[in-house]
Parts: C-alpha cells; sequence; structure tokens
C-alpha cells in the first residue's frame, strides 16, 4: 500500500488506515507497541525536563540516574532533587498511569456496552466522584491516610458507589439491556449534578477546592498517591487483557457471546467491574479529566482495528502518552486545567483520523 | 485577602431546603478552632540561636526563641528549628503582617497579588497564578518557612506537597477579628520577631476597641449596614457571624446578613425587606459606583438608596487579615457614619 | 402425549450421497475423525422436556432423540418454540421439567466452556456491531480454546484456515465484514461456528435474507458438513419447501409440541399441512414443486 489512498467513493479492504507506513503499522501490532513504549519514555522524559523552573537537562538525567543507582556526583541543589524526584517524576507517572488507565476503561466501556460513545463516566463514575469530593470539602473532617485525603477516599468511594447503584439498578437481561443501563446512568449522573450543584452553593468559600477538582489536575500528584493508584490502575488493565477475547465475544451479543462459551452475566459484571475501579482509582488522584477515555481506543481502532487484545494495551499507551504530554503544556501554560488541553490537543487528531479513515464504528 | 472572591455559583432556592437538612448535622457553621497561641514564650534555655549568615537589618528580639513549636489552623504542629532567615508567604495579609513585624528583609517569595503592600512587596517573586501554587518554585528558593493560607486558600495539595519536600509549612486562618490578631502573634513566633508581633498586635487590638467604642458611643439605634460583596449575577453579602458582619457591627453598624453561616448570597427580596440605611460597596474597586446601585430594578425602596447613603470602601483593607485592620476598621466606621468622631 | 413420534433408529447411517450433493458419496461408515472435531459426536436425548420463560411456558413435555451425526431440520409456525428449543439444546434456557443430555451426561453438569466445545450455534440475522476481516471474525469461534494472554495459537489458526476452507470464503478472508453481501456474511458465521471445532452444529434460521442460489449453496454446505465431516446438523428453517428437500429428518413443533417427526415425506401429510401451517396441500405441492427428500 502506497501513498495516500482515501476516497469515499471507492470501496477499499478494511476501513483502517492506509495512510503510509501508518496503515502498515496497524498490520504489525507488536510493532507498534514497541514504538509506542519509546514514544511514551521520551515524552515522559521531555516532561521531567521542563517545568515552570529551568532545569537543565543534564542535570535532570544526572538526578535520575544517580536516584538509580549510578555512581554521579551530585553537583546541584538539594531543591533541585527535590523539584525533580519529589514534584516531576510522580507527576508525569501519575499522568502516564491515569491516562492509560481512563483509557483502558474508556475502551472497556465501549466494547461492553456496545456504543461507540462511551467513556469513563458514562455510569457515573464522574458524578459520584464529584459528589464525594464536594461532601468531603463540606464537612469539617480532616483525614488522611497514607496521604490520600478525605477529598481523595471520597472522590474513590464515590465513583464506586455510583457506578454500583447504576448496575444495580439498571442491569437487565437481554435485549436492550445495554441501553437500559447507559440510560440509568444517564439518570443517576443527573441526580448526583444536583447534589453536587447544591454543595457547591453551600460551600461558600471553600467552593473553590471542589471546582479543582471538578477541573481536574495532576497538580497533586505524589509518590504516595501513586503507590495506592498505580497498582490498581495496573492490576485493573492486566485483568481487562486476560478477558480481551470476552470482549471481542460480547460484541456479537449476549446469547451469541455464550455459544462461544462466555459465562455473559458474570464475564460482564467483572469487566464492568473492573474498569470501573481503574476509573475510580484514576479520579480519585487526579479529579474528572475528560477526553482521554473516549477517544484513545477509538483512535487505535482506526489503526489497529477492533480486536480488543490489541486496543487495550495499545490505548493504554496512547492515553500515557496523550495525558503526560497534555499535563506538559498545561503546566509551560502556567497550570491551566488539563481537561482543557487533552480536548484542544485530541480533538483535532481524533477528527483527522476520522478524516483519513472511511469508517469506525458501525452499530 | 477578600474572603469571597465573587462566588459565580446560582442553584434554584428550592434545594436549599434538602441541603440544609442534609449538612445541617454535618456543618458546624465555620466552627474556629482559633489558632493555638500559648501567650507564654518557651523557656528560652536553649543555646543561642545562630548567628545569622548576613541578615542586613537587624532582626528584633535577639531573645533566643527557638526551636519553637507553632500550631497551625490545620492543627498541624510546625516544628521550626532556627529563627528563619528564607520565609515564603502565600497569603498577602501574611505578607503584610511580616513587614510589619520586621521581617519583610527575610521574605523570599510571595503570593500573587494586583496591589502589594508595602511598596517593597513588589519586588519578591510572586509565586502563585490563580491560587494555584507554582510549588517548583517555592521549592527552588529553598524557603526555611512557608506561610500558607487555611481552608484551602492555598492548596491541600500544595501544601502536601512542600510537606513532604521537608518544608515547615504554618497554615494561618483567622474567621474572626480576634484571630487577626492571634494570626499576628504567630506569624511572629513563628518568624521569630515575637516581640514586635504582640506590640503590634496588642496596638492593633488597642485601636479596633477604640475605634469600636466611638463608633457606637451615644448611639441609640445602629444603622442598618449592607456590605454589598458582588452584585453582578446573585447578590453576595456577609454571611451569618462572618468576618465582614463582625467588621461591620464592630464600626458601629447593625449588619445585614444572609441568615446563614455558610451562604453568601441574599435574595434581592430578603434585602428589600431589611431595607438597610447604609450600602457600603466592597466591589467599588471593580467598577461599580454609588449611581448605578441607586439604578438598579427593586432597590429604589431601601431607605439607604433615597437618602443616597451609599458609599464606596476599600475592601481590601476591611477584609484583609493583616496588619492594616485598625486603618480598615476606621474607613469603615467613618463610611458607615461619616460624622462620626474617631480618635 | 398426542402426535406421533416417528424416532429414527439411534444407529443413523450416514445415507447414501443424493442428487443434490456436490461432494462424493461418503465412505460407508464415514471416517471416525474429522478434520472439524474429534472424536463421534454424542447423542444428544430431549426427555419430558417442558422449558419457558419467567410467567410464559413455551415447550410441553417434548421428547427428542438426536443420533451421532444425524441432520435434521426443525419446523413450525411462528411462536411455536423452535428458538426455545434451540435454546434448551444449548443450555441457555435450563428445563423446568424434564432433562437434557449430551452422550451419558446431562447437559447441566457442563459449564459454557464445555458446552461451547461441543455444540457451536450460527446465530441467525448476520449483524455485526463492528467492522473486522472475515478472518477475524471466524477466530472468535476459537474463544473455547484460546489462551487469555498469547491469544491464537498454531492449532486455532489452523483451525480458523480449516473452517474458511471448509466454508468456501477463501476469497473473502481479508476482505471486510460489513463489505460483504448478506450471504457471504451469513457463510462467515458458519466458519465461525466451524471454526469452534464440535461436532455439533445448531443453525437458528440461516437463510434469512439469502437470496434462492445462497440458500441452496448453503444447504449444500450443511449436507458436506454433515456427511463428509460427520458432524452433526441441527437446523432451524422457515422455508419447508427447502427443508424437506434438504433433509433427511424433519421434526415438526406447534404450539410447544412436537407433532411430527420423521423423513418429510411420511411428515408433511395433508394433515399436518392444514392443522399446523395452515396451508392447502395442493396449494403447497405446487408451490414447492416435487418434493425429493435428500438424504
Amino acid at each position: 500500500m502506497t501513498g495516500r489512498t482515501m476516497r469515499l467513493s471507492r470501496p477499499r479492504t478494511g476501513t483502517r488506515l492506509r495512510f503510509g507506513r501508518l496503515g502498515q503499522l496497524g498490520q504489525r501490532p507488536g510493532l507498534l507497541a514497541a514504538i509506542g513504549i519509546a514514544v511514551l519514555l521520551v515524552v515522559m522524559m521531555v516532561a521531567v525536563a521542563a517545568g515552570s523552573v529551568s532545569i537543565h537537562i543534564a542535570t535532570t538525567l544526572g538526578i535520575i540516574l544517580r536516584a538509580l543507582g549510578f555512581p554521579i556526583t551530585e553537583t546541584w541543589a538539594a531543591s533541585t532533587t527535590t523539584i525533580v524526584l519529589d514534584l516531576r517524576v510522580p507527576r508525569v507517572l501519575t499522568a502516564a498511569v491515569v491516562g492509560g488507565g481512563l483509557a483502558v476503561a474508556g475502551a472497556t466501556f465501549q466494547g461492553l456496552l456496545r456504543n461507540p460513545l462511551a467513556d469513563p463516566y458514562v455510569l457515573g463514575s464522574a458524578s459520584g466522584a464529584a459528589l464525594g469530593a464536594a461532601i468531603a470539602v463540606l464537612i469539617p473532617v480532616q483525614l488522611a491516610v497514607l496521604q490520600l485525603g478525605l477529598l481523595n477516599l471520597l472522590a474513590f468511594a464515590g465513583a464506586l458507589g455510583a457506578t454500583a447503584a447504576v448496575v444495580a439498578i439498571g442491569h437487565r437481561r437481554g435485549m436492550g439491556s445495554m441501553t437500559t443501563l447507559l440510560l440509568t446512568g444517564y439518570a443517576i449522573s443527573s441526580l448526583l449534578a444536583a447534589g453536587l450543584a447544591m454543595a457547591m452553593y453551600a460551600s461558600g468559600s471553600e467552593l473553590r477546592q471542589i471546582f479543582d477538582f471538578l477541573l481536574g489536575g495532576l497538580g497533586g500528584a505524589s509518590w504516595a498517591r501513586l503507590a495506592i493508584a498505580a497498582p490498581l490502575v495496573i492490576g485493573a488493565t492486566i485483568a481487562i487483557q486476560w478477558r480481551a477475547g470476552v470482549l471481542d465475544g460480547l460484541l456479537l451479543g449476549d446469547e451469541a457471546a455464550a455459544h462461544l462459551g462466555v459465562n455473559v452475566g458474570r464475564e460482564r459484571t467483572i469487566l464492568l467491574g473492573l474498569a470501573a475501579l481503574a476509573t475510580a482509582a484514576a479520579v480519585a488522584i487526579s479529579g474528572l479529566i475528560g477526553f482521554v477515555g473516549l477517544v484513545a481506543a477509538h483512535a487505535v481502532r482506526l489503526v489497529v482495528g477492533p480486536e480488543a487484545r490489541r486496543v487495550i494495551p495499545l490505548s493504554a499507551l496512547f492515553g500515557a502518552i496523550l495525558l503526560v504530554v497534555a499535563d506538559l503544556i498545561a503546566r509551560l501554560l502556567g497550570e491551566i486545567p488539563v481537561g482543557v488541553v487533552t480536548a484542544l490537543i485530541g480533538a483535532p487528531i481524533f477528527v483527522w483520523l476520522l478524516v483519513r479513515s472511511r469508517s469506525a464504528y458501525e452499530v | 485577602m477578600s474572603r469571597v472572591r465573587r462566588p459565580r455559583v446560582a442553584v434554584s432556592p428550592i434545594l436549599i431546603v434538602i441541603l440544609v437538612a442534609l449538612l445541617a448535622a454535618a456543618c458546624t457553621g465555620g466552627s474556629t478552632p482559633a489558632p493555638a497561641t500559648p501567650s507564654a514564650q518557651p523557656p528560652a534555655t536553649q543555646a543561642a540561636t545562630e548567628a545569622p549568615a548576613a541578615t542586613p537589618a537587624p532582626t528584633p528580639s535577639p531573645v533566643a526563641a527557638f526551636p519553637v513549636t507553632v500550631t497551625g489552623y490545620d492543627g498541624t504542629e510546625v516544628a521550626i528549628a532556627e529563627q528563619p532567615k528564607r520565609i515564603v508567604s502565600l497569603t498577602p495579609a501574611a505578607t503584610e503582617t511580616l513587614f510589619a513585624i520586621g521581617a519583610g528583609d527575610r521574605i523570599v517569595g510571595r503570593s500573587e497579588d494586583p496591589n502589594p503592600f508595602p511598596a517593597e512587596a513588589a519586588a519578591l517573586p510572586a509565586l502563585t497564578n490563580m491560587m494555584a501554587v507554582d510549588v517548583e518554585k517555592v521549592v527552588a528558593l529553598e524557603p526555611d518557612l512557608v506561610i500558607a493560607g487555611g481552608l484551602g486558600f492555598t492548596p491541600d495539595d500544595s501544601i502536601a506537597q512542600l510537606r513532604n519536600a521537608g518544608i515547615p509549612v504554618l497554615v494561618v486562618y483567622a474567621s474572626d477579628v480576634a484571630g487577626v490578631m492571634g494570626d499576628i502573634r504567630t506569624i511572629g513566633k513563628a518568624s521569630g520577631a515575637t516581640e514586635a508581633a504582640n506590640t503590634l498586635a496588642d496596638g492593633m487590638q488597642a485601636d479596633i476597641d477604640a475605634i469600636a467604642a466611638a463608633a457606637t458611643a451615644g448611639v441609640t439605634t445602629r444603622p442598618r449596614v449592607f456590605y454589598e460583596i458582588d452584585a453582578t449575577g446573585d447578590i453576595y453579602g456577609p454571611a451569618d457571624k462572618s468576618f465582614i458582619a463582625e467588621m461591620v457591627n464592630l464600626a458601629g453598624g447593625d449588619a445585614v446578613t444572609t441568615g446563614s453561616p455558610d451562604v453568601y448570597s441574599i435574595p434581592l427580596e430578603r434585602l428589600i425587606e431589611a431595607n438597610p440605611d447604609v450600602i457600603l460597596l466592597g466591589d467599588a474597586a471593580y467598577g461599580v459606583t454609588p449611581e448605578a446601585v441607586a439604578g438598579r430594578t427593586g432597590w429604589g425602596t431601601m431607605t439607604a438608596v433615597t437618602s443616597g447613603a451609599i458609599r464606596p470602601v476599600d475592601d481590601v483593607v476591611i477584609t484583609r487579615p493583616g496588619p492594616r485592620l485598625g486603618e480598615g476598621l476606621r474607613a469603615l466606621a467613618k463610611a458607615v457614619n461619616p460624622d462620626v468622631t474617631l480618635p | 402425549m398426542a402426535g406421533p413420534t416417528g424416532l429414527i433408529g439411534p444407529a443413523g447411517p450416514a445415507g447414501p450421497a443424493g442428487p443434490a450433493g456436490p461432494a462424493g458419496p461418503a465412505e460407508a461408515g464415514g471416517p471416525a475423525d474429522s478434520a472439524l472435531h474429534a472424536g463421534d459426536p454424542p447423542a444428544i436425548r430431549l426427555a419430558g422436556v417442558c422449558a419457558g420463560y419467567r410467567g410464559r411456558r413455551v415447550l410441553h413435555d417434548v421428547d427428542l432423540d438426536i443420533a451421532p451425526a444425524e441432520r435434521l431440520v426443525l419446523v413450525g409456525p411462528n411462536g411455536a418454540g423452535k428458538s426455545t428449543m434451540l435454546r434448551v439444546l444449548t443450555g441457555v434456557v435450563a428445563p423446568d421439567e424434564g432433562s437434557v443430555s449430551l452422550g451419558d451426561t446431562p447437559l447441566a453438569g457442563f459449564d459454557r466452556r464445555a458446552i461451547a466445545r461441543r455444540i457451536a450455534v450460527v446465530p441467525g440475522g448476520a449483524t455485526l456491531p463492528f467492522s473486522t476481516p472475515v478472518a477475524g471474525l471466524v477466530a472468535l469461534g476459537r474463544l473455547p480454546y484460546m489462551d487469555p494472554f498469547r491469544g491464537p495459537g498454531e492449532a486455532d489458526r489452523a483451525a480458523v484456515d480449516i473452517a474458511i476452507e471448509a466454508t468456501g470464503i477463501g476469497h473473502l478472508r481479508d476482505r471486510d465484514v460489513h463489505e460483504l453481501s448478506l450471504g457471504e456474511r451469513q457463510l462467515v458465521l458458519v466458519a465461525m461456528a466451524v471454526a469452534q471445532h464440535t461436532p455439533i452444529l445448531i443453525l437458528d434460521e440461516p437463510t434469512v435474507h439469502l437470496d434462492l442460489q445462497h440458500q441452496v449453496a448453503m444447504m449444500e454446505l450443511l449436507a458436506t458438513l454433515n456427511r463428509e465431516h460427520r458432524m452433526t446438523v441441527i437446523a432451524v428453517l422457515h422455508d419447508i419447501a427447502l427443508a424437506a428437500h434438504f433433509f433427511p429428518r424433519m421434526v415438526v413443533l406447534d404450539k410447544g409440541r412436537i407433532v411430527a417427526d420423521g423423513p418429510p415425506a411420511d411428515v408433511l401429510t395433508g394433515g399436518t399441512l392444514r392443522t399446523t401451517f395452515g396451508v392447502e396441500p395442493a396449494l403447497f405441492a405446487s408451490l414447492a414443486g416435487a418434493l425429493a427428500p435428500t438424504p
């Protein structure tokens, strides 16, 4: 395949990109994954090297290598070490974990709900987390467990609780069950959002804290939070990847999946739970960051096709890269909300991919 | 520091009922543990603190007051080993306080402020942007003490990150006038300028008491005063038992409040019913004029409007919990009653 | 229970080649092992099965014995319970009364995966929610065998290739399923079921939306799978004439009961046509042309 070949009128074999090398890469997901990992490492390195305080790249490398045990003489101030190792590195790693987690959750929900517009927040996680955070801000209790403040804990609980409620109420067997679930998710989200609005109304001078959570951001990243959220996200991702075949089977419909050996009720609940867990962990430490969860999986599918076994890990990589880059830009522009940046860079990329390919999804 | 920065959220009042029911038990209406300021100084039996490296101006109170432990508004005990030489102040009030007690030359960074006070503060690097703290810049300055604002004024995450980096962070928050003096004493103790701080706080207290007495001397009925924080959307005024309400009452007025300790917005009907005699424009700095207020629909029946008692005030000195509070109270008393005789 | 049962003996023969079969005649006895599944297919037995859904009983006292490597078609008017019967056969619906067994083992003793390795179902309707190359869809048939992490292995790839060969869609292998015609899509779904490597194949209305040519092709494929690869084939068809021509055994279901069971010529009596299908025999005969049952 050479050159640009997409014309809407010409039938092509396959609906994936045939855009020079990118199309060929789609046939080799292993290579794509390797490239993705390399890009992620480079991007993370750049992100650690940049910040509001300018630190020479050699110094940054030196600090990291020294921390990894290499014998490097310390020619910089202790505060520089603090900035790199305690502020930037955990922040960049958190961005990678959160971006990857949201992307995987989004990909899973899209497959489970058979709906390309599904994102990690579609079953109430966002509203639940926001309400939990708002309640934490309002009640005069100071609590911190392993550097997770009451806000993080209640956001986590809120996200999981809301999704559990949606599944418990909206779960139906048979035809249209996914539609019912989606609609229930919408209804519960609206209800929780009303509660959130009230909490914000009563928050007075503490409104800012709730608002910061809603906008989402990685400013609160720390090693302790990463140590708790990363295993949850990574564990959930691995567990979902284990069930990638099941995800594909479920796309054929409940009954067809059962005939292929899938224990539909159990597997669906497990997959929902895993995706909700990854979402809750991400949201608890970084607030509501949008767009990554919706778009990363789609972009990957446009290149490698819908097979979940490929889409899940590649979405994780792409989501991680996207959020690390977005956070870097957000930082350099003076700490603007990272959700704004993800939309601003993600949307044009996605539109470009859509235009180049013929069709991504038919449901 | 103005306590409420133009809040913008508005929700149907119907929902207030449910909210109040939900939060009645939880919310304690802004209960304020007063910042712990032990009145007695710790026995200064430790060896002489240190020889300050190169402090150009002589620091007051060379009496060995370190190491010292100060408890902040968040309940955290902050241990300060030696007199801080590089202080970062993340609230405008703390910046003013530090300068006022003679520690201004030891400040290495401050929070953003469109009108830095005193003038020397303008030269210091600004470390916050829209209330978000640039933790990297703070760390790069290698401070040995950071003073932060409580109740989320300085984001909790930033405070945690600074503490993680081994920097002592003292959180201050004054919810009432007495708290302002308390904060000044706390900051004085933490920065090793206890004597100057106490002098300043005592003087302020005396000044405030005198002004308050003078403002109420011979007044049989206090005028009802509405302090307008913002009225571009909903009308925002002082909540019950809030800082501004207290200031207004000290200034000789009878503060018109929102009716709830948690809510800062007041429905127009309630305001009309309260019929303030005086309207003070805390938002004058944002371009609100008495003429504009008088022209607002529905406001025409208020005594304040008919008698022309709409007066702009400088909200900074009135609401900032810093050393100029006395000056603010003075201005406020004059605005409440232009004919008052003040000491 | 009313109605004839007309059971065929358990040693159902592979049968002589019929005029409609394109492939060569099957050897007597047939190969014990086939490329498409291992071992002999088990016999299937439904005994006294009553089944239905919440609040609604659909099947009443159904007895059915299916011999290994039989080819039978299930017909009946709308709402007779054909789909429910299939669901009972695959274990998706558990009978309220009675039992279903594969060989000697009750179906309830198998988990979903075990059933999926013994019974493959070709869904009707052919709607697919996502675009994917044909080989990818056929590979889904290997789900009951695939390693969760490593994905398709050598055996899986081989099974997919064989299935694509057997169903004759080799030329469509890399095409996207959404570009195919309905008939081709249906064949892909059959290939997916064949890749599942099961001794029993069930098809629910596989000829809906197909033109006559593809209907015939589908029937011939089923005959080949049955004769040459010794797969038990159970199909639900709405087209009685097609069913009668291509299947040696026809089971008629009406209002949840089996009303006839045997060679189509015996089953499609005037009485059955009138009572069950509501069609005059003469009309049916002229519509269907000569009925010549195919083994």
